[in-house]
């Protein structure tokens, strides 16, 4: 009974972050890659599912619901992660998974990276948990000796290294924690091949199929050649601070040096160059199931952290790491603009001036082109984001009280 | 000697005539039986108190379900041998002496098996044999050793066995065999005698769709519990049958005694995931091999983006809704498809490098 309420408490709170995020007014322009199923930058598992939807008027909030309950109700696998510490440090550990920033921010959005972290989480918690006999190869029940195999998981984990790969390339970047789960359970190298290496070709072999993936990955790489070298260490550490709004970072990453446990570093590790190299602020949440894992390393071996003095330091800290990182309220004025076209129920293609996020195609009904001069004869309505240039508005009259330049077809 | 414990509920109308059966069944074998009853409102634990001995009773009051029930029984065991079987006559009791016989000989559970030769099921429905066999099939997937009907509720174990692996099983739903193939121990032996599932003699089945949700939960939960799924290796089981039951109902859990790594199940799924592999290789590897000369050729690699790009400028396409399609010497074929809200139109074009004359595909 007690679960049961924890989990309708833990619901509720998804929902309100799942609504927080729709106040918006919109969705951000990768949240429209995936809900239209743009075949970039990511490969097609997850998209493909959610563009399954995307005729129903409620796409987004749907999807919100179900990412925000996914992320937060994720707790009860860092409440298992953390099965052999007390309950005080089984709740710093929830605790910090549920408050840190990344996941207050980032649940309700229709986003890859919290999907990629959720499968960083679940392949923490496969190689972090088990019986602690096990490894002394002790059985529980009578004392002897044992020798441990499991059957079975070396298949799931092969399914969902596959899965993870296939819904976002970050997901590589988990790599040693799933080649450890698989020395764990004792698979000989041929089943690491096959198993890891396997859906690595695979993924591979659809980005040959993508050249469009391909681009985007020379673009982003290129992107972040705009900000000054010295400020990459910056953005570094602001994404460790958010990612586990400090208190949880700091926990997690003692944990990580103390322990030396290889995957568990060696997964932080890529992922801090990942993130040096491309910075996107959303890819801090990348870091938080590594946090969990070292902060789980870290309680094992600690003395007792009490619980209610961590809690406000956490809040503390996350009000702070808040601040560094506010969520974007304000999403654009693509759902105001293609409602007051729409609402005028002419025929014809919307041109748009110049470059544009996708949020503009996830709100329009009607097809969408980049204007040109001689496209306008045939579109109903063209909006001028940026200047229109050769752009002549005889026949056109404008649409009043929006907030970008927006003409319709007399 | 041997415990037989007799799960039940609402099985006043049938006990009776069970136990006379399994007295006929065990003459001249040392036994007790056990009926383990929850509370039933016909009294069938006092129906069970008033046959006498070798009869026992335990009506449990709060608790409720046949595998916690058929757990509980065995922990009141005093025999060697534990056997379960259904209270309501679909069970012939004249298996258990083979049964027995099977686990003196070394074998791990023998078990009553409606699915092998000379088995079989009286009074269901095509419908009810369909569910069966689908069940089983998931049934198959979390057991460690591969039997023809992991779901069967007639089976013997020894006593030691039992304890072994008891702080692993989890008493909910109804198919407690389920639990016990799914822990059992390397090197363990499973011997199926062929059953006659007969019809139930008096009263209703208990098996509803709250049952049937039990149980696949239940194979879920054992399907992902790798982590404590652990396999033992234990001093006291036997590992060595006689010849006597080298047949082809006996079944073993992992590989021969020189390597314990479980090879047969193993191997099912590693070509369980080539075969996944294949499946989807299958799908992009001629996508890839049609854009192969983008790769190839350096001039071409050049080319090519700046002609998509040329296309779709002059189209007033995104770059995001053109997909290459194929990449030859002096041409190429793409998909335009405009992502919006609803049903996406898409066309297939075919060019000439340098021209704009956008002709549809051919297929």
């Amino acid at each position: 009974m007690r679960r049961l309420i924890a989990i309708a408490a833990l619901e509720v709170h998804a929902l309100l972050l799942a609504w927080m995020q729709s106040l918006g007014g919109g969705v951000r322009t990768d949240e429209a890659k995936y809900l239209l199923n743009i075949p970039y930058p990511q490969p097609p598992l997850a998209r493909t599912v959610l563009g399954w939807t995307e005729g129903l008027a409620f796409q987004e909030i749907l999807w919100r619901v179900i990412f925000a309950t996914l992320l937060i109700q994720a707790v009860w696998l860092v409440w298992d992660i953390g099965r052999n510490l007390s309950r005080e440090h089984r709740f710093i550990l929830a605790a910090g998974w549920l408050l840190s920033t990344s996941v207050l921010f980032q649940a309700g959005t229709v986003m890859m990276a919290p999907l990629t972290a959720l499968f960083g989480l679940l392949f923490v918690w496969l190689a972090l948990n088990r019986s602690p006999s096990a490894s002394l190869g002790v059985n529980e029940a009578t004392g002897s000796g044992v020798l441990l195999r499991e059957r079975g998981s070396l298949f799931v984990v092969g399914m969902l290294w596959l899965a993870a790969l296939f819904t976002a390339y970050q997901g590589i970047l988990y790599m040693l924690l799933v080649w450890t789960i698989l020395r764990r359970r004792h698979a000989s190298l041929l089943e690491k091949v096959l198993y890891l290496g396997l859906p690595i070709a695979l993924v591979a072999l659809y980005t040959l199929t993508n050249p469009l993936a391909i681009a985007s990955f020379v673009n982003a790489g290129g992107e972040n050649l705009n900000i000054p070298f010295a400020l990459w260490g910056a953005y570094l550490v602001r994404l460790w601070i958010t990612g586990g709004s400090l208190a949880l970072t700091i926990l997690g990453i003692f944990g990580l040096l103390r322990s030396r446990n290889v995957a568990l570093l060696g997964s932080f590790i890529l992922v801090s160059v990942f993130c040096f190299v491309s910075f996107r602020e959303y890819y801090d949440i990348l870091f938080t199931p590594l946090f969990i894992g070292g902060a789980a390393l870290f309680l094992r071996h600690s003395r007792k952290i009490p619980l209610v003095p961590f809690l406000i330091v956490l809040v503390g800290t996350t009000a702070i790491a808040a601040r560094l990182v506010p969520p974007i309220i304000d999403l654009g004025p693509a759902r105001e603009v293609m409602r007051a076209i729409e609402a005028r129920d002419q025929p014809g293609d919307v041109l748009i001036h110049k470059y544009f996020g996708h949020a503009w195609q996830w709100e329009s009904n009607l097809p969408i082109r980049r204007f040109a001069p001689e496209l306008a004869k045939d579109a109903q309505a063209v909006i001028c984001i940026n200047p229109c240039e050769g752009f002549d508005p005889r026949g056109w009259q404008q649409l009043p009280d929006l907030p970008v330049e927006v003409w319709m077809r007399e | 000697m041997i415990s037989l414990v007799l799960p039940t509920y609402k099985e006043a109308a049938n006990l009776p005539e069970l136990v006379t059966e399994i007295r006929d069944a065990l003459a001249g074998h040392s036994y007790e039986i056990i009926v383990v009853d929850d509370d039933s409102p016909d009294r069938t634990w006092e129906v069970a108190e008033h046959l006498g001995p070798p009869v026992r009773s335990i009506r449990r009051r709060t608790e409720r379900g046949l595998s916690s029930a058929v757990i509980e029984g065995f922990h009141h065991a005093k025999g060697e041998y534990l056997v379960v079987m259904d209270a309501d006559g679909q069970h012939d009791p004249r298996l258990i002496p083979r049964m027995i016989d099977a686990l003196k000989g070394g074998v791990t559970v023998a078990v009553g098996s409606r699915y092998i030769e000379g088995g079989s099921v009286e009074g269901w429905i095509e419908a009810r044999h369909f569910a069966s066999r689908v069940a089983t099939t998931f049934a198959r997937l979390v057991t460690e050793v591969q039997i023809e009907d992991p779901m069967s509720g007639f089976f013997a174990l020894r006593n030691e066995t039992f304890h072994l692996i008891v702080p692993r099983l989890r008493p909910t739903g109804f198919k407690i065999l389920l639990e016990v193939l799914s822990w059992l121990p390397h090197g363990s032996t499973v011997f199926e005698v062929p059953l006659i599932f007969r019809k139930r003699r008096k009263g209703e089945s208990k098996l509803s769709w709250r049952v049937e949700l039990q149980y696949f939960k239940q194979v879920i939960r054992l399907f992902f519990n790798f982590n404590r799924r652990a396999s033992l290796r234990s001093r006291g089981l036997p590992t060595v049958t006689p010849p006597l039951f080298h047949e082809k109902n006996l079944h073993t859990s992992g590989a021969t005694s020189g390597d314990l790594r479980g090879a047969k199940v193993g191997g099912k799924q590693r070509v369980l995931f080539v075969l996944i592999g294949l499946v989807v290789a299958a799908f992009l590897i001629p996508r890839a091999w049609s854009l192969r000369l983008l790769y190839l050729d350096a001039a071409l690699r050049a080319r090519v983006p700046a002609e998509v790009q040329r296309i779709a400028e002059a189209n007033g396409w995104l770059l995001s809704g053109v997909s290459l399609r194929s990449v030859e010497k002096d041409r190429m074929s793409f998909v335009h498809r405009a992502h919006y809200r609803g049903e996406d139109p898409e066309e297939c074009f075919t060019v000439q490098y340098g021209s704009s004359d956008l002709q549809p595909c051919a297929d």
